[in-house]
C-alpha cells in the first residue's frame, strides 16, 4: 500500500467488501477518504505513516467514530477524544479505517463473544480468528489492512496472528501508553500492534510508544528504538526453551515450532533448556486476577456512567442491573467470579492467592531470563479451531491461553510470528526481558527471517 | 470446598448487580462451580509459598506540620518543570476530558 493515500483507501474497502469475515464493527468510509484527501494535499512531511490505513480495536477511542467494546451495552457510545496511541497515529500520518470486531469487553479467546457476531479467519472461515482482538488480526490476515491497533490482556493479540498468520507483540507495561484504551483489566493489559511483518511492527511501535504524561506508568519510558534495533545485525543469540511451554501442545502446533526452533539454531542462535517452576498455576492466577480486575473495572458500566440506560423510577441497585442484562454469558461469567473471588469471605482464598502465585511467575521468568535474551515456544497450544467448537464449556476456551497469559503476569514483551507450517498457521512465540523490548522485537525477526512462513 | 449452587449465584448476583433469569442462573451455577473446582489448586500453592517478609518496622514521627523534605520538593520540581514565576507553585499538565 504504497501508491498514495486515496489510492490505499481505494484499495483497503475494495478488499473489505461487504466485509465477509466479520471483522469490523465500523467502517468509516468517508471519514477515510477526507483524511486521505488532505493527507495527499499536503504530502508526507516526513511523517512515517504517512497515507497508510490502519484499522483499530474497538476498545480504544478514536474521536467521532464508535467505541462499542463488542457490546450492545455501549452501541450508543460515541468516543468524543482520541486514545493517545491515536492521537499519535494520526501524527504519523495514518489514516483510521475503522474500528474491528472483538469479543465483548476483551472477555474472550476466539473472537465468538462479539454481541456483533463471531469474526471469521480468513485463513479458514469456518474457523475462529482467535481473540480478543478478532478484528484486528482478521483485518490485517485479510489483507484489508497492513497494520492494526489492537489489545493485549492475556494473548490478545498474539492469539489471532497465530490464528490467522500474522506478527503481532504485546509490549511491556508502561511502553505503550493506556490512555484511551477502555480499563478492563489494568493490570495486565497493554494496547498491542499487530501485523504482516516485524518491521511493520516495529513502525508501529515507534510511531506508538514513549511517555505520556495522561498515562502514569509510562513515566520515564524511554525513546522508542524498533526500526533501528531491527536494523542491526542481531548476533549470538540466547534463546531459552521452556519445557512447561510445550506440555499439553497438539502435535500439529509442537512439530512446527520444533522445526522453527532447529532453523533458529542453524541460523546462529544458541538455545538452551530453561525451567518456569510454577507456570501450572498461571492460567488459574491470570482468571483469577482477570475476574477481579474486570468486576471492578465494569461497575462503571451501570447505564449512569457508562451504557445503556436502566429505568429511572426504580432504586439504583434496580436500574442498574436492568442496565447490564445485555451484557453476554461470558461477561456475566467473569462479573459474578470477580466479585466472589474478592468478597470478603473468599478473598484470602483466591485473589491473594492469585497475587502470591503472579509473583512466584514474574520470579521464575526473571531467573529464566537471567542468562538467555528470549524464551520460545508455541503461541497457541493448538490451530484455529471450528467456530462453536469450545463455546459450550468455558474451561476449553480459557486452556487456549494457557501459553500467553504468563508474559502478562510477569509483565514481559511477548509477541508472534508465523512459522513454516502445512494448512493453518503456527505461531511461534517470543518472550523478552521486562523493558527490553526492542530486544525482544529484533529477536522475533530474526525468527521471521531464518523460520518464517512465506506468505 | 463446597460447590456453587443456584443460591450463591442468586447471592452473588445481587452482589453484582446483575439480574439473571432462572435459566442464567442454572447455567451459571454449573459453570461457576466447574471453574471454581478446575482453579481449586490455586490456594494449595499460595499456601506452600514461604510467607512474604514482613514489612521494615518503622517509628512514626510526631504529629507536627513540617516542611518537606528537600528530596522529595526536588523530585516534584523535577516532575513538574513548569513554574509559577510568582508563587514557585507548579503546574500540572491538562488531563484527560
Amino acid at each position: 500500500m504504497s501508491a498514495g493515500p486515496v489510492a490505499n483507501v481505494e484499495r483497503a474497502l475494495s478488499r473489505l467488501g461487504d466485509d465477509p469475515f466479520n471483522a469490523f464493527t465500523h467502517v468509516a468510509r468517508e471519514a477515510a477518504f477526507e483524511r486521505a484527501r488532505r493527507l495527499e494535499a499536503e504530502g508526507p512531511q516526513d511523517r512515517p505513516l504517512w497515507g497508510r490505513v490502519v484499522s483499530v480495536k474497538d476498545n480504544i477511542a478514536a474521536r467521532g467514530m464508535p467505541m462499542t467494546c463488542g457490546s450492545r451495552h455501549l452501541a450508543e457510545y460515541v468516543a468524543p477524544y482520541d486514545a493517545t496511541v491515536v492521537a499519535r497515529l494520526l501524527d504519523a500520518g495514518a489514516i483510521v479505517i475503522g474500528k474491528t470486531n472483538m469479543d465483548e469487553f476483551a472477555a474472550g479467546s476466539s473472537g465468538e463473544n462479539s454481541a456483533f457476531g463471531p469474526t471469521l479467519n480468513p485463513r479458514d472461515p469456518t474457523r475462529v480468528a482467535g481473540g480478543s482482538s478478532s478484528g484486528a488480526g482478521a483485518s490485517v490476515a485479510s489483507g484489508v489492512v497492513e497494520l492494526a491497533l489492537g489489545s493485549d490482556t492475556g494473548g490478545s493479540v498474539r492469539a489471532p496472528a497465530s490464528f490467522c498468520g500474522v506478527a503481532a507483540f504485546r509490549p511491556s507495561h508502561g511502553r505503550v501508553p493506556r490512555h484511551g484504551l477502555a480499563d478492563l483489566a489494568m493490570s495486565l493489559e497493554s494496547p498491542a500492534p499487530i501485523a504482516r511483518t516485524v518491521r511493520d511492527l516495529a513502525v508501529l511501535l515507534d510511531a506508538t510508544a514513549g511517555a505520556d504524561p495522561r498515562d502514569p506508568r509510562t513515566a520515564g519510558a524511554p525513546r522508542p528504538r524498533f526500526a533501528e534495533t531491527l536494523a542491526k545485525p542481531l548476533e549470538g543469540l540466547r534463546i531459552g526453551v521452556p519445557s512447561a511451554l510445550f506440555e499439553g501442545v497438539a502435535p500439529d502446533v509442537r512439530g512446527p515450532v520444533e522445526r522453527a526452533l532447529a532453523k533458529l539454531e542453524a541460523a546462529g542462535a544458541r538455545a538452551t533448556p530453561v525451567d518456569l517452576p510454577g507456570l501450572a498455576h498461571a492460567l488459574s492466577a491470570y482468571y483469577v486476577l482477570n475476574y477481579a480486575e474486570f468486576a471492578s473495572a465494569m461497575q462503571r458500566l451501570d447505564g449512569i456512567r457508562y451504557g445503556r440506560p436502566g429505568p429511572v423510577d426504580v432504586p439504583y441497585e434496580a436500574s442498574a442491573a436492568a442496565s447490564r442484562a445485555s451484557f453476554g454469558p461470558e461477561v456475566k461469567r467473569r462479573i459474578l467470579l470477580g466479585t466472589f473471588v474478592t468478597s470478603r469471605e473468599e478473598r484470602g482464598r483466591w485473589y491473594d492467592s492469585a497475587v502470591a502465585a503472579r509473583g512466584v511467575i514474574a520470579e521464575a521468568f526473571a531467573r529464566a531470563l537471567a542468562d538467555v535474551d528470549v524464551l520460545v515456544g508455541p503461541t497457541m497450544p493448538v490451530r484455529a479451531f471450528r467456530v462453536g467448537e469450545r463455546v459450550t464449556d468455558p474451561r476449553e476456551m480459557y486452556a487456549a491461553d494457557a501459553l500467553t497469559v504468563s508474559a502478562n503476569l510477569a509483565d514481559v514483551p511477548a509477541g508472534s510470528v508465523p512459522v513454516e507450517a502445512d494448512g493453518l498457521p503456527v505461531g511461534l512465540q517470543v518472550i523478552g526481558r521486562r523493558g527490553e523490548d526492542e530486544r525482544a522485537l529484533a529477536a522475533m525477526a530474526f525468527a521471521e527471517r531464518h523460520a518464517g512462513a512465506r506468505a | 470446598m463446597p460447590g456453587f449452587d443456584r443460591d450463591e449465584t442468586r447471592r452473588i448476583a445481587r452482589l453484582a448487580r446483575l439480574d439473571l433469569d432462572d435459566a442464567e442462573v442454572e447455567a451459571l451455577a454449573r459453570d461457576l462451580d466447574a471453574i471454581t473446582r478446575a482453579f481449586s489448586d490455586l490456594a494449595d500453592f499460595a499456601a506452600a509459598l514461604p510467607p512474604p517478609a514482613p514489612p521494615a518496622a518503622t517509628t512514626p514521627r510526631d504529629d507536627v506540620a513540617a516542611p518537606a523534605p528537600e528530596r522529595v520538593v526536588e523530585a516534584i520540581h523535577a516532575a513538574f518543570p513548569r513554574r509559577d514565576a510568582a508563587t514557585g507553585a507548579v503546574r500540572a499538565p491538562k488531563g484527560a476530558p
